[in-house]
């Protein structure tokens, strides 16, 4: 343990941890808050993956062999509600909760209590919604979307849906308010907002978003709501409303919630690529405003999810010359990845191996988001499976990978031992291969002309679906993998020393691994040694 | 030195553009890019697809190349020393200007598309089409004639669960209906998009474009469709469990069969209505009655009458099919709930086969026979 | 229950970050209610 590194942590008074089950059900430590929010998530993959594996199995020839096409339905529904919501979304909190108070060198989040409660409300709400599942009307089966009509003919699933939906947003909201208020008013002294590393800029820009874009969702599904049982008529043409109504507010939303899933794996990629490259973060400043003009713009162009639903001129226009901007900043950012490798001296440990797949495969996704955004050209992809190729090119070998690349990258941190590498590099190239495999064909079934959500579907798409079946079953064992080396990780490994990584900077590095259960009760000194790469 | 190098980066470069376009190439052939389809609009929208896949790929090389270059020999096991720049203020102005120019070029050529596909005057025929669960509804608007289009009967009873019958052995599987739509080639046709319980979207590739079928809401679209042929499409919009299974199969026939067709199809019609008119025996009842069933009934109430428990009620037992027939009438012409007004859409003499058939079917026999004229009566 | 830290934790700072939290709580509420009452107009 070095002497001359500013830190502390080994007074054994402070560590003094609360134990059994309370330790968890009333927990306000960030770490403990984190932990939770990722073993969480990581389950949540799990469920969500099963239901991709049932889609995939029967997708995998033509004809129905498995399931009928009402709970196919539901599976579709239900992967993407559970994904989005109970994978990407908390396990990027808990990596927040985790990270941002040891990078800013602050004790804790700003409001530990309502910490805990944002957690322990989301195996609630996911109760509520799975629970649908073992209805007798079966689980909502109309779309993440949720789209009028259709959702209203919903069964008993329905009320448990918008009752979920609106807990998971509180959930979200409340989170983003504690890390807004955590950065503001509790960062080190020395530690000013341009000194903050990128991930924590990623975070506070995702947090706004959160608290504009959450409360929406809510409003459009009270909407449902009362449409359902009180009588209004915001989306019944007969009532004097329109379908399309919700398609906008939805989607007012939608659009910066796609924004909320990426912008913290920007961050984790922009932590990890100058570790590994040994190099500064090329354009710190250009980064940081980039992704502030990536979050403003995402506000403008949320109809791009709607282009054939019978717009006037002026406003596809409008949605396709805005859509096509955002392209401007998120080039910068990748070029800006590239420009920290380039003349670096660059090892390729998990981590940085993962991170680079986000860089490119993520790139992929963000040229077939492009092309969407060409309004006329998007009339033959939209509702086919060239978009589902798009978001899960971005969602999955984007925002999923950098998860995991995030993982890798803190767990020696968090737990004290280095993960197992063999293992790691198995999980990377398993997945990454495989993942094309299962993605990659999708474009071409979608510009083949096979709509989305279809259970069965003519035979001319049968050749590359078995390929994307088989793709999918691969990485989904390949998972499991994962799961192992996590688990091998926590109960024990090589010792992992304070920094972990030699081209590692930033405050949590100067914290013991792991560190201790309050670690920054006094501030640290931020020299330009412990601020951002 | 130098010139070496980028004489290497020229050569692979070069290499992997032209694979790729000897790939993308052949995919047309395969079957794995979009159509170019039979419209003006359509092709144009094709060209635009080709144009900024182009570009993409292009990008896409020219970055992943760099980033490439760099994995391999920026590395600290070759003894790379990490340099210590962290911005360059004129690589980045260039490459934010560069982009910006590159989607300009690609804003301009849509941007005439988008205009072009908003005409939707002077069209000499007007197409309604209207989306049901599941099927669709055409009506043309300058001739009188409307009819339902269903998916046809080999694709349905193949598509059902565990069928036991192999897809590839059905004829245009999925992509099959009953009753196709005929249009004339090189005229120019107004399509109307609307719905009548939740959204659809009305898809046919190679007209070049898709509409949402939204209830109470109409949609302008037009087509002039250049070449003869039969183009077949889906429902592109998520409208329940039957959404895979509602297929559009146009057919282009020049101007003077076209119009033959319409003639024939408001003969037949007129025919149809008329068996209304008589007395049916039991065998054409059931007959009829089965092949109506399996069309419009079983997607809810299933082939053996069993339902869906929670969802959709089991005729086999129903205290409705097996009760006085007024009952079972009514609800059938006038729908209820989830279920639709089958009084719009089928006949007398079609509402009452299938009555007839459920209530002397599995579990049923009520011995009753249901007439046209009783279903006149009761609208 | 885990030592309080008094030593970076002071009422002050407990007074801002209440105070930032029901800002950005009052938000999220004039959103939710911003855009219902939108389509009721």
């Amino acid at each position: 343990m070095s002497e001359a590194v500013i830190h502390e942590g080994h007074h054994d008074h402070h560590d003094h941890k609360p134990t059994g089950i309370g330790r968890w059900l009333f927990s306000t430590n960030h770490k403990d808050i984190g932990t939770m929010y990722l073993v969480f998530a990581l389950i949540m993959f799990f469920i969500g993956g099963a239901m991709a594996m049932i889609i995939r199995l029967e997708l995998m020839q033509p004809g129905l062999q498995f399931v009928q096409p009402g709970f196919f339905n539901s599976m579709t529904t239900v992967h993407a509600l559970v994904m989005i919501f109970g994978a990407v979304m908390p396990a990027g909190v808990g990596l927040a909760n985790w990270l941002i108070p040891m990078m800013i060198g602050a004790p804790d989040m700003a409001l530990p209590r309502m910490n805990n409660m944002s957690f322990w409300i989301l195996p609630f709400a996911f109760t509520l919604l799975l629970g649908t599942l073992f209805m007798e009307g079966g689980a909502p089966a109309g779309g993440w979307t949720m789209y009028p009509p259709l959702v209203l003919q919903t069964g008993d699933a329905f009320p448990f849906l918008i009752f979920a939906v609106h807990f998971l947003g509180i959930s979200s909201i409340m989170g983003a308010i504690n890390i807004i208020a955590t950065v503001f008013n509790m960062r080190a002294p020395g530690m000013t907002f341009m000194k903050l590393p990128l991930f924590v800029w990623t975070w506070i820009i995702t947090a706004f978003l959160l608290i504009a874009a959450m409360p929406v969702l809510a409003g459009a599904v009270t909407m449902l709501l009362t449409d359902k049982f009180f009588g209004t008529s915001f989306f019944g043409a007969a009532g004097g409303g329109d379908p399309v109504l919700f398609q906008h507010v939805f989607w007012f939303f939608g659009h910066p919630e796609v924004y909320i899933l990426i912008l913290p794996s920007f961050g984790i990629v922009s932590q990890i690529i100058p570790t590994f490259a040994r190099k500064p973060l090329f354009g710190y400043e250009s980064m940081v405003y980039a992704t502030a003009a990536i979050a403003f713009l995402s506000f403008f162009v949320w109809a791009h999810h709607m282009f054939t639903v019978g717009m006037p001129l002026a406003g596809e226009l409008f949605f396709m010359y805005a859509t096509m901007s955002i392209a401007v900043p998120t080039g910068v950012k990748i070029f800006n990845w590239v420009a920290t490798m380039w003349k670096g001296s660059m090892t390729f440990e998990t981590p940085m191996l993962f991170s680079l797949a986000f860089v490119i495969l993520f790139s992929i996704g963000g040229f077939s988001g492009l092309m969407l955004g060409i309004t006329p050209a998007d009339f033959q992809y939209h509702d086919t499976y060239f978009v589902v190729a798009h978001f899960h090119y971005v969602l999955v070998t984007g925002a999923v990978f950098a998860l995991m690349a995030g993982v890798y990258f803190w767990l020696p941190k968090w737990t004290g031992h280095m993960y197992d590498e063999t293992l790691g590099k198995w999980h990377f190239w398993l997945s990454v291969i495989s993942v094309n495999v299962l993605f990659f064909p999708q474009h071409f079934l979608g510009l083949a002309g096979m709509p989305r959500r279809i259970p069965d579907y003519a035979v001319q798409f049968s050749d590359w679906n078995m390929v994307s079946s088989i793709g999918g079953f691969v990485f989904g064992l390949s998972q499991l993998l994962f799961v192992y080396i996590v688990i091998k990780c926590i109960k024990g490994g090589a010792k992992a020393s304070d920094q972990v990584w030699e081209g590692a900077h930033g405050l949590e590095w100067t914290l013991p691994s792991p560190p201790p259960f309050h670690s920054f009760t006094t501030p640290p000194k931020v020299t330009d040694a412990t601020a951002h790469s | 030195m130098f010139f070496k190098k980028l004489r290497d980066c020229l050569m692979g470069a070069t290499t992997l553009v032209l694979l790729i376009w000897t790939g993308m190439a052949s995919a047309n052939e395969w079957g794995l890019n979009m159509t170019r389809g039979v419209t003006p609009i359509s092709q144009e929208v094709y060209d635009l697809h080709m144009l900024i896949l182009w570009i993409v790929t292009i990008i896409g090389v020219g970055v992943f190349g760099v980033m490439f270059w760099s994995i391999i020999h920026h590395r600290k096991s070759k003894g790379a020393e990490p340099a210590k720049f962290h911005h360059n203020t004129t690589a980045e102005i260039t490459w934010t200007i560069i982009p910006i120019l590159i989607l300009i070029g690609m804003a301009v050529p849509a941007t005439k598309t988008l205009i072009k596909m908003e005409q939707t005057g002077d069209a000499e025929i007007t197409l309604k089409v209207t989306g049901y669960q599941w099927k669709w509804k055409y009506d043309y608007l300058d001739e009188d004639l409307s009819f339902f289009s269903t998916l046809d009967q080999a694709s349905n009873e193949a598509r059902q669960l565990k069928s036991g019958v192999d897809p590839k052995s059905v004829e245009h599987y999925l992509l099959n209906v009953d009753q196709p739509i005929v249009l004339p080639v090189n005229k120019k046709i107004r399509i109307l998009t609307t719905a009548n319980d939740v959204i659809h979207a009305w898809w046919v590739p190679d007209l070049g474009w898709k509409r949402d079928a939204i209830p109470g809401f109409i949609n302008d679209n037009w087509a002039i469709i250049e070449k003869e042929g039969t183009y077949r499409g889906q429902c592109a919009e998520l409208c329940g469990k039957d959404h895979a299974f509602m297929p559009i199969v146009l057919k282009a026939v020049p101007e003077e069969e076209y119009y033959a067709w319409v003639e024939e199809m408001k003969v037949a019609q007129a025919e149809a209505a008329a068996g209304g008119d008589r007395e049916w025996t039991t065998e054409e009842l059931m007959a009829r009655g089965e092949e109506l069933y399996k069309a419009n009934c079983a997607a809810c109430h299933m082939a053996a009458g069993q339902g869906l428990p929670g969802t959709f009620p089991a005729l086999d037992g129903s205290a409705i099919v097996k009760g006085p027939a007024e009952g079972h009438i009514d609800i059938v012409l006038h729908g209820k709930n989830l279920m639709p007004a089958f009084g719009e859409q089928l006949t007398d003499a079609d509402i009452a086969a299938v009555i007839t058939y459920e209530r002397n079917s599995w579990g049923n026999k009520t011995g009753d026979l249901v007439q046209p004229s009783d279903v006149k009566a009761a609208r | 229950m885990e030592q309080k830290q008094q030593v970076t934790r002071t009422p002050e700072l407990a007074a801002k970050n209440r105070r930032l939290a029901i800002i950005l709580a009052l938000a999220a509420l004039g959103f939710y209610f911003g855009f219902l009452l939108l389509q009721l107009k």
